[in-house]
C-alpha cells in the first residue's frame, strides 16, 4: 500500500499490531486500497446505470434522474486543483496550518480533499495533483484514522 | 395575494452581551418595535422567531420570548435556516399575511454567540468536508482564490469591502464595531484561511432585531406612508455533485431574479442594498449575483466607488455583517430594520439620499454538495 509520510506520522505496522491498534478508514466505502504493488489507491464514486452521472461521495439516488440503480466505480487517481486554501484557524480537533482544496477529476467529479506536501511543493490553482492515502489523525483509542489526500505532482506557488 | 407592510421596527445594538439572556435581548427590541408601530402587543396574531438553536440553549426560544413580552397563546413558529433564519422568518410571516390568514405578525430575530466561546463555526460533523477540516471561512477563502484566478480580483479589492463597511459602521450607533480599519491592519491581522484574515471575516456576537408585519388595513391605520414588503423570496441551494462554478452563487441569482420580477423592478432601480457580507469576497461576488455588474466585475465595482455611501448604489450602509455584526438569527431582520429606517429617512448620519427602494439579501449555511443552504431576498418600497 502506498503510504506517504507526513508530519508526526509513525508508519510502523509491526508496532501497531503489537499494541492492538487498528487502521480505520475515515468512512467506509470512499476509497479502495491498492491490492498489488505499484497500484495506486482510488476513490470510489457512484455511477448511475441509467444516465451515467457520476458523483463523489457515492449516493443512493441519482441526482440527475432519480434512478436507484447505481454502481460503485473507481475514480481517476489524478486531477486538477480547482481551488485551495491554507487554514490558520483550524476546525475543532485539528492543528493549523493545514491545506484543503477541491480537485477536479476526469469523470466530471469535484472532490473536497486535504492536501499534503503543500509546504514543500507549493500550491497553485490549476496544478496537477494525485491521490494518496495517509494518516488523518488518531481516534480516542489511539487507532489510526486513514483518509485520502492529494499531493502536487509539480512545483508551483501562487505568487 | 394581499400586500404586506412593515409597520414597526426595532433592534438592540449588536455586540457581546453574555450577561443578558436571549429573551431579554429580544424583549428590548420588541418593545421598541411595538412602540414604533403604534399598535398594542395584544393585537399581534402570530409570532415568528428566527434563531439558530445552539447546543445547551434549549428548544422553543420563541415561546420563552413571547412569555417575557407578555403575549402568549398565539401561534409561535421557531424558524431555523442558519444565517438566513431571521430573513426566513420574515418570508414565513409575509406569506401568512399575504394569504389572508393573519393581519398582524411579529418577526423576532435573535442570537447569542458570545456564550459559546471563541473560534470558527464549523459545518455539521456528518458532512464529509467538515469531518476533514473544512470551516465556513475556508469555503469562502476557496471562492476568493478561484475568483482571483479567473477574474484577476485582487486582495486590495477584497480589503476595500472591509474598509468601506467599517467606515459605515462608525456612522451606525447599532453597529458592533465603530472604528475604521486600514489596509495595513487588514493585511497584518491573523490569517483565518488564506487569503482571508480576521478583518476579512464577520465577527460573532449577540443581538436582537424585530419587524412587525401587517396587512394594508392595519398599515393604513397606523401610518400615512407605510413601507411595503414588495417581494420576499426564499431559495435553497441545488445539489451539484460535479463541477459547480464556485465564482458565482446560483441561488442568489435565482432568488433575486424572482424577487425583482415580483416587485416589478430591476437591480438598476435599487437605492440601497443590505447584503450578506459574511466575508469580503462574499460582498464582491454578490454584486455580480444580484445583477449590479457583470460576472467578474465585482472587484472593479467597489474600486470605482459604486457601492460607497455616496455611490451609485450604497451597499451595507449599516456597516454590514463585517462591522455591524452577525448574530445569526438577528441578521436577516436587522437588514430589514436598516432598510426601513433608510426608506423613512431615519438613518441619521448614514442616510442614503432619496431612498425609495431597498433590497436585503441574506444567505446561510455551507452544506456538502449544495451551493449554500438558504438565500432570502426581501425588497422594500416606500
Amino acid at each position: 500500500m502506498e503510504r506517504k509520510q507526513g508530519p508526526g506520522l509513525q508508519a510502523d505496522q509491526t508496532d501497531q499490531k503489537k499494541s492492538g491498534k487498528r487502521t480505520i478508514p475515515l468512512r467506509e466505502g470512499l476509497f479502495v486500497m491498492p491490492s498489488r504493488p505499484g497500484e495506486k489507491p482510488r476513490l470510489l464514486g457512484s455511477r448511475c446505470r441509467g444516465c451515467g452521472k457520476t458523483t463523489f461521495p457515492p449516493r443512493s439516488v441519482c441526482s440527475e434522474c432519480y434512478g436507484e440503480d447505481l454502481e460503485r466505480v473507481p475514480l481517476s487517481a489524478k486531477g486538477q486543483l480547482y481551488t485551495y486554501t491554507i487554514i490558520g484557524y483550524p476546525a475543532p480537533g485539528l492543528t493549523a496550518p493545514y491545506a484543503i482544496g477541491y480537485v477536479d477529476l476526469a469523470e466530471g467529479v469535484r472532490v473536497f480533499s486535504i492536501l499534503t506536501e503543500w509546504d514543500q511543493k507549493g500550491l497553485k490553482v490549476g496544478m496537477e495533483v494525485e491521490l494518496v492515502l495517509d494518516k488523518f489523525r488518531e481516534d480516542k483509542e489511539g487507532n489510526e484514522i486513514l483518509t485520502y489526500k492529494f499531493r502536487p505532482l509539480q512545483e508551483g506557488r501562487e505568487r | 395575494m394581499r400586500d404586506v407592510f412593515v409597520i414597526g421596527v426595532g433592534m438592540t445594538r449588536l455586540g457581546k452581551f453574555p450577561e443578558v439572556s436571549m429573551p431579554d435581548l429580544a424583549r428590548k427590541a420588541f418593545v421598541d418595535a411595538v412602540k414604533d408601530a403604534g399598535i398594542k402587543p395584544k393585537e399581534i396574531e402570530a409570532s415568528f422567531i428566527g434563531h439558530v438553536r445552539q447546543p445547551g440553549q434549549g428548544a422553543m426560544l420563541g415561546q420563552r420570548i413571547m412569555r417575557e413580552v407578555g403575549v402568549t397563546g398565539i401561534p409561535v413558529l421557531n424558524v431555523e435556516n442558519i444565517c438566513s433564519s431571521g430573513s426566513s422568518a420574515i418570508w414565513a410571516a409575509s406569506g401568512f399575511i399575504a394569504s389572508g390568514q393573519f393581519d398582524l405578525a411579529v418577526v423576532i430575530g435573535v442570537e447569542q454567540l458570545s456564550i459559546l466561546g471563541k473560534g470558527v463555526i464549523p459545518p455539521r460533523q456528518e458532512d464529509l468536508e467538515g469531518l476533514q477540516g473544512a470551516t465556513l471561512p475556508s469555503y469562502f477563502a476557496m471562492v476568493a482564490r478561484r475568483h482571483m484566478f479567473e477574474y484577476g480580483t485582487t486582495i486590495e479589492q477584497l480589503a476595500l469591502v472591509s474598509i468601506k463597511n467599517h467606515r459605515n459602521g462608525c456612522l451606525n450607533p447599532y453597529a458592533q464595531f465603530q472604528k475604521e480599519v486600514t489596509y495595513e491592519e487588514i493585511c497584518n491581522a491573523p490569517m483565518v484561511a488564506d487569503p482571508l484574515t480576521v478583518l476579512h471575516c464577520c465577527p460573532t456576537g449577540d443581538g436582537a432585531a424585530v419587524a412587525i408585519l401587517a396587512s394594508e388595513r392595519i398599515a393604513k391605520r397606523v401610518s400615512s406612508s407605510p413601507i411595503r414588503l414588495a417581494a420576499s423570496v426564499l431559495k435553497s441551494g441545488t445539489y451539484e455533485g460535479g463541477w459547480r462554478d464556485l465564482t458565482t452563487n446560483d441561488q442568489t441569482r435565482r432568488a433575486s431574479q424572482e424577487a425583482y420580477r415580483i416587485a416589478g423592478i430591476g437591480p438598476e432601480d435599487l437605492d440601497l442594498i443590505e447584503l450578506h457580507d459574511c466575508f469580503t469576497i462574499a460582498e464582491i461576488y454578490h454584486y455580480e449575483n444580484l445583477g449590479l455588474c457583470k460576472r467578474g466585475e465585482g472587484g472593479r465595482f467597489i474600486e470605482e466607488g459604486k457601492s460607497e455611501l455616496s455611490g451609485k448604489v450604497p451597499v451595507n450602509p449599516s456597516g454590514g455583517l463585517l462591522a455591524k455584526g452577525h448574530p445569526l438569527g438577528a441578521t436577516g431582520v436587522a437588514q430589514v430594520v436598516e432598510v426601513v429606517w433608510q426608506l423613512r429617512g431615519q438613518a441619521g448620519k448614514r442616510q442614503v439620499e432619496k431612498a425609495r427602494v431597498g433590497l436585503t439579501h441574506c444567505l446561510g449555511g455551507v452544506i456538502d454538495g449544495l451551493d449554500l443552504g438558504a438565500c432570502t431576498i426581501n425588497i422594500l418600497k416606500r
